[in-house]
């Protein structure tokens, strides 16, 4: 089973907030002395978070991702793939492979 | 006022919140210490732990991102740990500043919960003696050195800093030793300590260094940054000279901001009592957060504002640059608005003495 059948959800210990016009994500948790504390989102990034509150594959991500944004869906794949490896790298998602 | 239409748009992005003004500690050289005496009624006028979640929460709405959660020494709080974990779910990058010595089981449970992303922790010396000379506390070493162990088992970021004046200098460089063998840190220390500040009860004029031991102090520090920074082969070859620093766009103009800094602009400071603050300094200027809320306090705030002209001898210095001069200093110096504090006058002397000198 590979990156594209497994679910990812975002993990807890992370604060979605916007300051000053800008989406934030601040860690709360084990991880605070990491990355500063908080990593600063774009839009695209920031709307891929809130909807990993749910179990997603790489496939109902992309699609909400297009129906969201004016993306086509080979480039909002690639996106989706990129986001979802650079928070696996940070232990910020889960993994269900079987769900 | 025709100051706000050209400033910037202001955001409460940075919020310090004093907790409480009292302190275990009865530091000589403290700005903000009260007498023993008025803890009974500081105590009672403090906000209660349900007006800081509630306080927090208009912070939060209001966009800020950084905290400092500060004193007095806040861990001297009964309802600490209820206080801190309100605040801290909301979300907030969170540092917190203490002088270590309170840290019990209870409050080490809930910063392990909920771990601060920044731990400052202030050493006054390096021993029990120069603790009960200093600080009126007899275990004091003992008990900060526990405490930040306890605090160095958490995962959050820590910096160690102290204040030096007559009583510890001398242990300077044993505070820096400790600090590097027992948590391989650096340690900093406070470069100028300033006169009492808001109805501050302690003689900090009789205590602190003098100009020419804290430029002397300030310089030695930072060289010995520089050359610990520096890789080995390069330690011969850098020239370190003291220099006029660059200036900085607006942030100094107070054309553009309110005093001269960030103060009021991206920070706030919400004191024990509710009062918001543009700087933790500066009382003069000060609107009733909880009566008013937060956002309609912060809003109001720069209206309260009125810098009367300064010394001509200081706003004609050639010197301004290197000079450490800002309203809240002022006050604190001078009790007022507008004198020359010739105590921050002769430390900036000492510092344009020294430039051009080879300090490495």
């Amino acid at each position: 089973m590979g990156m594209m059948d497994a679910h990812y959800r975002g993990r807890e210990g992370f604060v979605h907030r916007r300051v000053a016009g800008t989406d934030v994500l601040i860690s709360v948790g084990a991880n605070v002395a990491n990355f500063n504390g908080y990593i600063t989102l774009n839009p695209t990034a920031s709307f891929l978070w809130d909807v990993l509150a749910q179990p997603r594959t790489v496939g109902e991500l992309t699609v909400l991702l297009t129906e969201e944004f004016d993306v086509s869906p080979e480039i909002a794949r690639k996106d989706v793939t990129l986001f979802l490896e650079m928070l696996q790298r940070n232990a910020m998602v889960t993994v269900y492979e079987d769900a | 006022m025709k100051m706000l239409d050209v400033m910037p748009a202001r955001h409460p992005v940075n919020a310090t919140l004093e907790l409480t003004l009292r302190c275990n500690l009865k530091c000589k050289m403290c700005m903000f210490r009260h007498s023993d005496r008025e803890n009974v009624c500081l105590a009672a006028e403090e906000l209660t732990s349900a007006q800081w979640a509630d306080m927090a929460q208009q912070l939060f709405d209001a966009g800020t991102l950084n905290i400092l959660i500060t004193g007095g020494e806040p861990l001297l709080r009964k309802d600490f740990c209820e206080i801190y974990s309100s605040i801290y779910r909301l979300g907030f990058l969170v540092t917190l500043y203490t002088n270590a010595t309170l840290v019990t089981q209870e409050i080490l449970q809930t910063l392990r919960k909920y771990p601060p992303h920044r731990i400052g922790i202030t050493l006054y010396g390096a021993s029990n003696e120069t603790y009960q000379t200093l600080c009126g506390c007899a275990d004091g070493f003992d008990r900060a050195l526990a405490g930040a162990k306890a605090l160095a088992t958490l995962p959050s970021v820590l910096e160690f800093r102290t204040t030096l004046v007559q009583d510890n200098h001398q242990d300077m460089d044993a505070i820096a030793r400790l600090v590097e063998k027992e948590f391989g840190l650096p340690m900093t220390h406070a470069n100028t300590v300033f006169q009492s500040v808001r109805g501050g009860c302690m003689n900090v004029a009789d205590c602190r260094l003098t100009p020419e031991q804290t430029v002397d102090m300030t310089l030695t520090r930072t060289i010995r940054r520089v050359r610990q920074l520096l890789p080995p082969e390069r330690r011969e070859q850098v020239q370190l000279r003291l220099a006029d620093p660059q200036p900085e766009c607006t942030a100094q103009d107070p054309k553009y901001t309110l005093l001269g800094c960030n103060g009021g602009m991206n920070n706030v400071t919400v004191t024990w009592d509710g009062k918001l603050l543009g700087c933790q300094l500066l009382g003069n200027f000060s609107t009733d957060a909880v009566k008013l809320g937060f956002a309609k306090a912060w809003e109001e705030w720069p209206y309260t504002v009125r810098l009367p002209q300064v010394d001509p001898q200081c706003s004609a210095c050639p010197q301004l640059s290197l000079c450490q001069i800002c309203p809240g200093v002022r006050m604190a110096e001078c009790g007022n608005l507008q004198d020359r504090p010739e105590y921050i006058c002769q430390i900036t002397k000492q510092l344009v003495s020294r430039k051009g000198e080879d300090l490495l």
